[in-house]
């Protein structure tokens, strides 16, 4: 199959989508529930949301927090209750998050966040970004060749997660109800209690301690088939420490010693 | 509605200053092309509402800096935009939930009693946003703002936080790509578990 033929199916693919219309009235239906639905919500003050929660391509990995509390509707007993009540009163927090597939570990990162909600994301052997969301600055270290971009922070560049942590977005859509786990767990060394979270066919599960706090989540992400038709399976882990002292150097938009600054 | 988690990605936050935007008059004159934007991705009606509905409660709840919107002279193509993002993010999370068999998604399965012309049509379409969503993110994000809110490059440049030498690049990539995944797979069946 030569290129021209090539762009003659991808062009007629294309008109094909933009020539398709809604059908009949659905665009008019869409438009009218929209304005009633202004209309609801102006009349509503609009919640507010911690800071971490605006999200950046750095603090990816820390949009747990917001997300888990969002997680559980009414009904989720008060055990659920004090496990987001530590993802919203933390001083500290160190996320560490494992993918694995066939029990290869194919991302690992650590995430974290101080009492100044900057943030502090590393991929190992990869980089490093660090987020100011005070300063509206963020720093990002390549670890291989040790190069240093320091940029304006945007949220926008929250969307660079390429889809690996799209399963993030997933949780927060959850507006069911967390089911307890009757099988106590040792977690970290720690007696841990579950939680199960079912979305779409993918569980997930978050184990925390007696008190509430909450120690790990895992996310089943099921047999999928890669393009050789084998089968595997996805799983990510994420454990949390929290209100550990944490250095301010971590979070220094200022390149380590040996990393070339570019523009 | 379950999309709230779309804004966040979708709008900066007004830190300091927000500008006097009035969301629902915005609604009235936009919202149809915003709906009719999402629906060209999702092909479906109600996630298309979603997508309308998130981007302008996102809008309300959290209006872009009045610096931001101070350089936004066209907001039909700015709203476009934002939706057709959104869109292709919806389009990709649905993805692992979804099993693609043939004649499940409506414009196949309504093109079904179609005549042969229209019903081929439906398939391209269906074909290539099978096809879209086994991009990377940034590739499918470059690919739908070009080619579906017909977006210049600096503006998908500005709206994905890239350079435009990597917009340009990416949306190579993305063209390729999806010229061989419509060749060599045109229905998507190594998405099929």
């Amino acid at each position: 199959m030569n290129s021209n033929s090539n762009n003659q199916t991808l062009n007629s693919a294309i008109e094909s989508i933009m020539d398709h219309e809604p059908p009949t009235g659905a665009v008019d239906k869409a438009q009218a529930r929209l304005l009633d639905r202004l209309a609801a919500e102006s009349t509503t003050a609009a919640p507010s949301r911690p800071i971490w929660g605006l999200a950046t391509a750095a603090a990816l990995a820390i949009l747990i927090l917001p997300m888990v509390l969002l997680l559980p509707g009414p009904g989720n007993g008060v055990a659920f209750a004090q496990v987001q009540s530590y993802f919203s009163g933390f001083s500290t927090l160190r996320a560490e998050l494992t993918t694995l597939m066939n029990d290869e570990v194919i991302v690992d990162m650590v995430a974290r966040v101080d009492e100044s909600d900057r943030a502090r994301v590393e991929v190992t052997g990869q980089f490093t970004i660090i987020v100011d969301p005070l300063l509206g600055q963020m720093l990002q270290l390549e670890q291989q060749g040790s190069r240093a971009r320091l940029m304006e922070w945007d949220a926008q560049s929250a969307d660079s997660g390429e889809g690996a942590l799209d399963w993030l977005e997933d949780i927060r859509e959850f507006q069911g109800e967390a089911q307890r786990i009757v099988a106590v767990e040792q977690i970290r060394g720690q007696e841990a209690i579950g939680f199960e979270l079912l979305i779409s066919g993918q569980a997930m599960t978050l184990w925390a301690t007696e008190e509430g706090r909450p120690l790990q989540l895992i996310i089943q992400s099921g047999t999928e088939r890669s393009a050789g038709d084998q089968p595997f399976q996805v799983v990510t882990q994420v454990d949390f420490h929290f209100d550990e002292p944490m250095d301010a150097d971590l979070f220094s938009l200022t390149p380590p010693t040996g990393y070339i600054l570019e523009d | 509605m379950h999309s709230t988690f779309m804004l966040d990605q979708s709008f900066e936050p007004s830190e300091v200053q927000s500008v006097a935007m009035d969301v629902t008059q915005l609604a009235r004159a936009h919202g149809r092309t915003v709906f009719r934007a999402a629906f060209r991705v999702l092909n479906d009606v109600g996630r298309a509402e979603d997508v309308q509905q998130a981007l302008f409660l996102g809008l309300l709840e959290k209006p872009p800096s009045a610096e931001r919107w101070s350089r936004i002279d066209q907001p039909a193509a700015y709203l476009t935009v934002i939706a057709t993002r959104l869109a292709i993010d919806e389009l990709r999370r649905n993805r692992r939930w979804r099993f693609f068999g043939i004649g499940e998604e409506a414009g196949i399965e309504d093109a079904a009693l179609q005549p042969p012309q229209i019903r081929e049509r439906a398939q391209q379409a269906e074909h290539l946003r099978r096809a879209l969503v086994r991009l990377p993110r940034r590739q499918a994000q470059c690919f739908a703002l070009r080619v579906f809110a017909n977006s210049e490059l600096d503006q998908i440049a500005d709206q994905l936080s890239m350079t435009v030498n990597a917009v340009s690049v990416t949306l190579n990539r993305a063209t390729h790509s999806l010229q061989r995944l419509l060749q060599t797979d045109p229905q998507g069946s190594q998405e099929r578990s």
